[in-house]
């Protein structure tokens, strides 16, 4: 059964990929201001033969082209998104109010990837994640403490669909090196699943949006004095669990 | 903008998954709370039974004539010391729920409970209990549904296993107490396990919670100076809190009060004694430390990891200089006028004290040093005694070859050789 899931999920990401390469177009924008998008059917150093959507096929002098993007996914109102090559993008996010009211988390993120298709993308980051916990009994009465992190971790990204909004799966798992509060402990994992939706545009910048489950793990031990002077010691094994709300800037 | 909908639907179902888990497990002191009969303490006999053993140590005071042990929680050992080779118990001074005393004169000033009392003892052999002044660091006893006064708290170690979220995590969380907080109101233990009130010459000690100037008397909780006016009788007069919440050590030099905080030091002018004033405020790394003002500079000790919660790395002696100091500081302008001559690496400074020009600094159970303090901004190592292991030292009131030192198994009198060595004379063990 878990075979025939396995092999299903990898045909339809194979079928995905192959019918996107199908539709990727390039846009060619002239220094006279003549835009021009099709397949590109045949490229040299003078020439770009350019299959357009009407069936013709059409020369272009690269002499008079101002810029161009390829790989593109394009759509009538000229706005598009690319599917292959670097990109780089910003992120800025915080925690939607949950349950507990000390579970603010603020997130930064920069992640430096690189498109291989229409679908998928890899690639990774870095991110300093501002987090508000209740931990500390003592000092605090379990009250917010800060326990931020500075966070490397692997990235990868899901297009299931070629949509003008394109929705997105994606995913980080790294390690995190606590700070602030909490850089007396450990924080070995962090997974970050998500769900988020890309913009197009019509230039190499686009806005991105996404909804992650934050999973931050912290372990390890710290020392107080209750107001008797009294030691008292705190075994950390906990799981910050956060949803947050992103909104980011891709280039390219 | 349909499609934006079905993005932001699984919002309002992941906002409820969105609770950190885990277990936090706490080791600590749990505390049971202790009641009893107010009046019935109150009305303690002064004077009890010499008590064998010395289980507790807390203050100490020197005389000619006796020392002053105190015992914490309970009262003061009185031990005649006439012959300082051999000092013998007298009796116990009952003094319940005592940790601070304070010798001024012939006049005792302590704690116990919830009142401050003074106690004459111009008299050693009977003292007198002239002046008790009820709830003087609370409005009202905390008192249990059977109408018992809280005097005190049972330890025992437990460890808990905290789940986040859990019912007592919540409380915590949400209402901030799980237990009674008396940190500003009663005064707590001492960071220093056995350390020096003072002695008969008027020389005080650096580790008290407890001082006078004039007709007044100060006490210190972590957050709060209180003060009180002895007319004969005791009056309250004003009671401010200070600083971070972390004082722990008094001492008066000319018209000023100089406070060892674990993050700062600071000084408060006397010019309206009843209110004392901000002057002077030093931030410094966090740790244990009394604060000994001594001619045009004072001696900042720091100590951090061996006793009573001092945490932080800092462990040192720092010579300091403070200049124009004056009303105008307002609390928090920080280090102004307060500049730093020395620093000196130390292993676990507790207190110390000035005898001619050199300076004792207790070492814990690092030994005791001694300074050179001939030039009192530029102090130097003179010698180094691990065999003696000292919390506090003070000078005996008149005998200038003897010197005392409290340390963590006893109090010892010891006569200085020419080699500022030590020749143990007597022993109090507790």
């Amino acid at each position: 059964m878990i075979k025939k899931a396995l092999l299903s999920l990898c045909l339809f990401f194979a079928l995905n990929t192959v019918f996107a390469q199908n539709h990727e177009k390039a846009f060619f924008y002239y220094k006279d201001g003549s835009v021009f998008v099709g397949e590109i059917v045949e490229e040299n150093f003078r020439n770009t033969r350019l299959l357009l959507v009407t069936g013709d096929t059409i020369t272009l002098d690269n002499y008079f082209v101002k810029r161009s993007w390829r790989d593109l996914l394009s759509f009538p109102n000229g706005k598009f998104h690319f599917t292959k090559g670097f990109f780089i993008s910003y992120w800025q996010g915080g925690a939607i109010a949950g349950a507990n009211q000390f579970s603010a988390s603020t997130h930064t993120e920069m992640i430096l990837g690189y498109r291989f298709n229409a679908q998928w993308a890899l690639g990774g980051g870095l991110g300093i994640y501002s987090n508000e916990v209740g931990l500390d009994p003592v000092t605090n009465g379990f009250r917010t403490q800060d326990a931020s992190c500075f966070n490397f971790y692997a990235y990868g990204r899901y297009y299931p669909w070629e949509k003008k909004i394109r929705p997105f799966a994606a995913l980080k798992v790294g390690l995190g090196s606590p700070i602030g509060w909490a850089n007396s402990l450990e924080s070995k994992v962090h997974i970050q699943p998500g769900i988020g939706l890309s913009f197009p545009s019509k230039r190499s910048a686009r806005i991105v949006l996404s909804l992650n489950q934050y999973l931050q793990y912290f372990q390890g031990n710290q020392f107080n004095t209750d107001i008797f002077n009294n030691p008292v010691s705190f075994d950390y094994n906990i799981w910050l669990n956060r949803t947050v709300l992103k909104f980011g800037v891709e280039f390219k | 903008m349909k499609r934006l909908m079905l993005f932001f639907l699984p919002l309002l179902l992941f906002s409820a998954c969105s609770k950190d888990f885990g277990t936090i497990k706490v080791t600590y002191q749990k505390a049971t709370a202790i009641y009893g009969n107010l009046e019935e303490i109150r009305n303690t006999p002064l004077v009890g039974a010499a008590q064998a053993n010395i289980e507790n140590p807390g203050k100490i005071f020197v005389s000619d004539q006796f020392l002053l042990i105190g015992e914490e929680g309970k009262g003061i050992h009185v031990l005649d010391n006439t012959n300082a080779e051999a000092p013998k118990p007298l009796y116990f001074m009952n003094i319940p729920g005592n940790r601070e005393f304070f010798v001024k004169d012939n006049t005792i000033y302590g704690e116990s409970y919830y009142d401050v009392v003074k106690i004459d003892i111009s008299d050693i052999t009977a003292p007198k209990l002239v002046s008790r002044l009820k709830n003087a660091f609370l409005a009202d006893e905390v008192l249990n549904n059977k109408g018992e006064a809280l005097v005190g708290f049972d330890f025992q170690e437990v460890t808990e296993e905290v789940a986040l979220g859990s019912p007592i995590h919540q409380q915590a969380s949400e209402n901030n107490i799980v237990y009674f907080n008396h940190i500003n109101s009663i005064i707590p233990p001492s960071a220093v396990p056995a350390s020096f009130a003072g002695n008969s010459n008027s020389t005080s000690g650096t580790v008290n919670r407890i001082t006078t100037y004039k007709d007044f008397v100060y006490f210190i909780s972590f957050q709060k100076i209180t003060t009180f006016q002895d007319n004969g009788q005791l009056a309250l007069m004003s009671s401010t809190s200070v600083g971070n919440g972390d004082m722990e050590t008094i001492f008066t030099k000319d018209n000023q009060l100089y406070i060892g905080a674990r993050s700062s030091m600071l000084i408060l002018g006397l010019e309206n004694p009843e209110q004392p004033q901000m002057v002077g405020f030093f931030s410094h790394p966090n740790s244990c430390d009394p604060v000994y003002p001594y001619e045009d500079v004072i001696y900042l000790t720091l100590r951090s990891g061996d006793f009573g919660g001092c945490f932080g790395d800092q462990n040192a002696l720092w010579v300091l200089e403070a200049t124009s100091l004056n009303n105008n500081v307002g609390g928090w302008q920080v280090n102004q006028n307060i500049r730093t001559l020395q620093q000196i690496d130390m292993k676990s400074p507790f207190g110390m004290t000035m005898i001619g020009d050199k300076l004792y600094v207790g070492e814990g159970a690092n030994g005791l040093k001694i300074f050179d303090a001939t030039n009192r901004r530029n102090l130097s190592l003179l010698s180094w005694d691990k065999s003696v292991q000292a919390y506090d030292i003070i000078p005996h009131p008149s005998r200038t070859d003897l010197i005392l030192i409290a340390g963590p198994r006893g109090l010892g009198q010891y006569k200085i050789s020419n080699n500022n060595g030590f020749d143990l004379l007597s022993w109090v063990g507790y």
